[in-house]
């Protein structure tokens, strides 16, 4: 091979378009040449460079600058509630209507609500994302695929659990429930169990045997949080199988960190104040900082496939909520919340957030929405009342006053528009 | 220090050493959205382990730590491309931190070469890197097939290559 060849290999890897074989062979490359090594790290630093630093360049024509916030009534918007509600509303409520083909062998469960982009991938990797509600599922993974979606599965014996937001839950089928959270956020609502065949929940970092119970479970690949309402939760620590018993109104977070503690601690009391701490927290979208210095997170684009009539584009900045030391954050009737970004264009932004009963399970989904105009990269901020924001759903309390915010985002549809969140905050004074 | 205080430092040092670390991760991970998604698991880890971070000891160290730890979870979990493999990747970080100082003067010599690019080279850098073009959008606003992007892509960032190297030469005779 020639420098020539390493040259061309080299940046087609950089470009994304090696092959298995290819990017083995460059790997193998690399390993055994420090020659070759020394060139790739001075082209994917290039690559880097151009990518980075020249990307951040302001653009050189620049508009005047005015003050932010003119912002208008989404509402007369027709296009974006249309869009919304496709978005918002892929709600199956007719009754059951058991489709004929595809019936498990097996069933596990029962998916009893749908909300929102929702597939199911059987275990012989058949997607099905129509008339999901009624279905028979058997070994398979449900899939919560965006901030606003969710789904309700109920096993025979009445043990509900709920998906809410970006959430891959898998089932395994067996004499007893045992079920993967990949990633996202699950409530669970466990009848009593026979002794000795505790719920088994097991996620990148922790398994947890659940008797009988109401719990909330949050995981991603490096931790899992787990909130129990009722009843006793036990949580293994994969790392190192160190183990503790999560009582009522307690939490626990397992790690990848064997150094870290496992212990349960009780919950603290709710608060009405928070603000994001970016990057902490971040759900869903980028945190980057811009050319002018300021932090926050760009909104990641997300491909609905499954939504309704046609495959719905998002952009996405979602974050997590918790008050101080992890306490629950409760939405009082005098709060406000204060969203800070930027925008590269006019923008419909959707702002949205789930919501959990005090001490329960999963209560619904609100949004309020916004046409934000304003200079393109200049600053925005949107103050939305609690009473500004709808349930998407008519089964939802009316109000979300009063309820626990598990997670906040905003979004825009169709097309980047260069929304970046630098802030959410909630604030609790009139 | 409270949360408040710790928070704001953290993100002062987050936001003053981000693209060195994003450099770093993208000589590993490539692909920059790829790229993005593991900074993004980086600015995390550093932030629950902020705790521990030692203020006497450089904050870029002590972070190139964490992105080699999140590159190796990428790798391993990463399916879409095709990824080196975790012995080449981390033979790729531990030189690269060797050569710091070196890719950094290369760094420096790279503006004044993209500045002698004559104008369709600048202008199709810039919608590759700068407006994030898709390579078949280039191919249509230039009138060219997606293959011949690709490589005019590869022969520009030759040259460019080649430029930084001359002016080294300079600066160094």
């Amino acid at each position: 091979m020639t420098h020539a060849d390493w040259d061309a290999l080299i940046q087609k890897h950089l470009d994304g378009r090696t092959d298995a074989s290819e990017a083995a062979a460059l790997s193998t490359l690399l390993e055994s040449d420090a020659e070759a090594l020394l060139l790739y790290l001075q082209l994917a630093r290039l690559h880097a460079t151009l990518a980075t630093d020249f990307a951040e360049e302001p653009r050189p024509a620049i508009e005047p600058k005015r003050r932010p916030d003119r912002t208008g009534d989404w509402t007369r918007d027709r296009r974006v509630w249309i869009a919304l509600s496709v978005l918002a509303c892929v709600l199956v409520v007719s009754a059951v209507v058991v489709m004929a083909r595809s019936r498990p062998a097996a069933p596990v469960a029962r998916l009893t609500a749908v909300s929102g982009p929702v597939q199911w991938v059987g275990d012989g990797g058949q997607v099905e994302s129509d008339s999901l509600v009624g279905r028979e599922v058997g070994a398979g993974s449900l899939e919560s695929m965006s901030v606003d979606s969710w789904a309700v599965l109920e096993y025979p014996d009445g043990t509900t659990v709920t998906l809410t937001g970006r959430t891959t839950l898998a089932l395994v089928s067996g004499t007893r429930k045992e079920m993967r959270l990949g990633h996202g956020c699950i409530s669970v609502n466990a009848v009593r169990q026979p002794a000795g065949q505790p719920v088994l929940i097991r996620t990148p970092t922790a398994l947890l045997e659940v008797l009988g119970t109401q719990l909330n479970v949050g995981s991603d690949s490096s931790s899992t949080q787990v909130s129990v309402n009722e009843g006793l939760v036990r949580v293994t620590r994969l790392v190192d199988g160190t183990a503790t018993e999560v009582p009522a109104d307690h939490q626990a977070t397992a790690t990848v960190d064997r150094f870290a503690e496992l212990r349960a601690v009780r919950r603290s009391q709710p608060v009405s104040v928070w603000r994001t701490l970016f990057p902490a927290g971040v759900n869903y979208g980028y945190w980057r900082v811009s050319a002018d210095g300021h932090g926050g997170v760009q909104a990641k684009p997300l491909l609905l496939t499954c939504a309704k009539p046609n495959p719905l584009l998002i952009y996405v900045a979602s974050s997590a909520v918790s008050g101080k030391d992890a306490s629950p954050l409760v939405l009082g009737r005098d709060g406000r919340f204060v969203v800070r970004g930027r925008l590269g264009s006019t923008a419909d932004v959707v702002f949205g957030m789930t919501l959990n009963h005090p001490k329960g399970g999963f209560a619904g989904k609100y949004l309020a929405h916004r046409t934000v105009t304003v200079p393109a990269n200049e600053p925005f901020e949107w103050t939305v009342g609690a009473v500004e924001l709808v349930p998407t759903e008519p089964a939802f309390p009316r109000s979300p006053v009063g309820l626990e915010i598990v997670e906040c985002w905003c979004l825009t549809l169709h097309k980047d528009h260069g929304l970046v969140v630098e802030s959410m905050e909630l604030k609790a004074e009139r | 220090m409270n949360l408040g205080d710790a928070h704001e430092r953290f993100t002062r040092l987050l936001i003053q050493h981000e693209p060195a670390i994003l450099r770093h991760v993208m000589v590993a991970v490539p692909n920059r959205a790829d790229a993005r998604d593991v900074l993004q698991e980086c600015s995390v880890a550093l932030w629950r382990n902020f705790a521990e971070y030692d203020p006497e000891r450089p904050f870029l160290n002590w972070a190139l730590g964490f992105v080699r730890v999140e590159v190796r979870r990428f790798l391993r979990t990463a399916q879409r491309r095709a990824q080196l493999t975790e012995r080449a990747a981390e033979l790729l970080l531990e030189t690269a931190s060797r050569y710091e100082r070196q890719l950094d003067a290369r760094e420096h010599l790279l503006r004044p070469c993209l500045d002698s690019l004559p104008p369709d080279h600048r202008d199709l850098i810039d919608g590759y890197y700068r407006e994030s073009e898709a390579v078949a959008t280039l191919a249509t606003r230039t009138g060219r097939t997606v293959e011949a992007v690709y490589k005019l892509l590869q022969r520009i960032r030759h040259a460019l290559h080649q430029c930084v190297e001359s002016r080294l030469q300079g600066t160094q005779s």
